[in-house]
């Protein structure tokens, strides 16, 4: 579905991403991991367009896009939530949502989709009238979450979702992400809570200082040595 | 009384010709963070474009706006994108170059090709009044205050309502976010350019069977929509359109009762009265809302 080959990015004459390599399979959820400041956003923005590539290749389904244009990378599917949630902090929950379907390919199906998403984020539905910038930071980053998926992703790009809740609402972003994850979606999930995203993912990645270090099945890197001690405190 | 009531009447009918200046350039500034010093003259070129179409072909102003609406949709589209995209993403004080330079350049093409001279045009319904309850009210002014009214509401549904619109206000909101939703963020500030300067080129059309053009026209229009911009808070339109109406009462009423010299002075009270008690504006938010 996608794959990065030897990408190298950054901003300016500052290189952040120093040749990466990293592939998500249709219908796989991903974790990327890594510390602060390791690029993990770089690498997603890179990927969704907002920062362009410096060297190296962005393959969507076999196509290269890495000159794609931002917003023609999210009419194809490529569709990230951000790190801070990114909201339309004056548009109520509702139009949030339906923005998210802003895309042609996406639009047809505005109804069904919001549909959808109300039965698997009830929340939204209840606070559907509310203006996004009123609400708790765990209700924001719902509604980043089905705003993401009202664009029908064909992957979904989810930048630490966790980031700032507290730990009972980290629990019920999990939750959702886990319900999403079910319905066959494909994630690229970037979380610093390692032990959290490993419990999701099927496979993960290690990035540090804008190289991948570390690869494999989420299930082996979970029992990894140094990837505990370094990660999660162990 | 009469005369008092008769007096806030039509300055609060003048008060359209400010909102349809103020509320493209509040559209503008909101969501494309940029001011645009060349508003005023965009006016101008609407009046004489309206004034020369009349004299050479004795179009009414009012068939005229008809013609000048698309227009000047075309010459924002345009002035866009010659003069604002390649310096978007440019500091602040470039925009101020290029809009204050065109503003001056336009000035003085008109300057040069039309001369200083006043010039004005002769309808026959200039003066035409309905007098209700003894109050005359002026058919030019009221055609301007409806027009006004409806540009905005109808304003308001099309950014509440229609895809466009949502993706105007998303920009305004977040542009990043509004890129990652597949919002093509370049045409929505091509075509927010556009729609504001066709409204203040529909609002020259509408000014031109009561007022005179010459070159600088713009200036002392485009002055109180900013007061009108800021007083109702950035980016909003109801805010403009509150504030344009307040300051044509202002006006007229402080001409009248003490002297037309001082209404400037008097609005810029109500202006700063305004601000001390709520610093973002009538309607202002911390935010920017289109
Ligand atoms: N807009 C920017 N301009 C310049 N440098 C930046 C910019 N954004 C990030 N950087 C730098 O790039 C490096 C990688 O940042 P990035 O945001 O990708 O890290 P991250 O892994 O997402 O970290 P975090 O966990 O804190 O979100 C950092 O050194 C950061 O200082
Ligand atoms: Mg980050």
């Amino acid at each position: 579905m996608l794959a990065l080959k030897n990408l190298r990015a950054g901003y300016g004459d500052i290189e952040v991403l120093h040749g990466v390599n990293l592939e998500v399979n249709t219908g796989e959820v991903v974790a990327l991991l890594g510390a602060n400041a390791a690029g993990k956003t770089t690498l997603i923005n890179c990927v969704s367009g907002l920062i362009s590539a410096v060297e190296g290749q962005i393959l969507f389904a076999g196509k290269d896009i890495t000159k794609l244009p931002a917003h023609e990378r999210a009419s194809i599917g490529i569709i990230q939530v951000c790190e801070g949630r990114n909201l339309f902090p004056d548009m109520t929950v509702e139009e949030n949502l339906e923005l998210g379907a802003y895309s042609v390919r996406a639009r047809r199906y505005l109804k069904e989709t919001l549909d959808s998403v109300y039965q698997l984020l009830p929340i939204l539905k209840e606070r559907r009238k509310a203006l996004a910038g009123s609400l708790s930071g765990g209700q924001q980053q719902m509604v980043a979450l089905g705003r993401g998926l009202m664009s029908r992703p064909k992957i979904l790009m989810l930048d630490e979702p966790s980031l700032g809740l507290a730990p009972v609402i980290v629990e019920t972003v999990f939750q959702a992400i886990k319900r999403i994850a079910e319905t066959g979606s494909t994630i690229l999930l970037v979380e610093q809570n390692v032990v959290k995203a490993l419990e999701i993912a099927s496979r993960a990645y290690v990035l540090e200082n804008g190289n991948i270090v570390m690869s494999g099945k989420a299930s082996d890197l979970a029992k990894d040595d140094g990837l505990r001690r370094a990660y999660m405190g162990i | 009384m009469d005369i008092l009531v008769q007096v806030v009447i039509s300055g609060i009918l003048f008060g359209g010709i400010y909102a349809l200046v103020s509320i493209g350039l509040t559209l503008i500034m909101g969501v494309m963070d940029i001011v645009n010093f060349a508003h005023g003259e965009y006016l101008m070129v609407a009046l004489y474009t309206t004034y020369f179409l009349n004299q050479l072909w004795n179009v009414d102003p009012y068939v005229a706006a008809i013609a000048v609406i698309p227009l000047f949709f075309l010459f924002g589209l345009l002035s866009e994108r010659v003069l604002i995209r390649p310096t978007l993403d440019k500091p602040a004080f470039v925009h101020v170059f290029v809009t204050l330079g065109l503003s001056i350049i336009l000035q003085n093409l008109a300057l040069l090709m039309f001369s200083g001279n006043f010039r004005s045009i002769s309808v026959p319904y200039a003066q035409y009044s309905y007098e209700i309850f003894d109050i005359l009210i002026n058919y030019p002014r009221l055609v301007i205050f409806i027009v006004g009214i409806l540009v905005a509401i109808g304003l308001h549904f099309f950014l509440h309502y229609t895809w466009v619109g949502k993706a105007i206000r998303a920009t305004a909101q977040n542009k990043n976010a509004a890129l990652l939703m597949g919002i093509n963020v370049q045409k929505v500030y091509a075509i927010t350019f556009a729609i504001g300067v066709s409204l203040v080129g529909l609002g020259g059309s509408l000014l031109m069977p009561i007022y005179s053009v010459y070159p600088t026209v713009g200036f002392q229009f485009v002055l109180v929509a900013f007061v009108a911009v800021v007083m109702g808070g950035l980016g909003s339109i109801k805010g403009a359109v509150i504030a344009s109406f307040l300051i044509g009462l202002v006006e007229t009423l402080s001409g009248f009762f003490i002297d037309p010299s001082v209404k400037q002075a008097l609005y810029f009270t109500v202006f700063i009265m305004v601000l001390l008690f709520r610093p973002y504006g009538l309607f202002g938010k911390k935010t920017k809302v289109a």
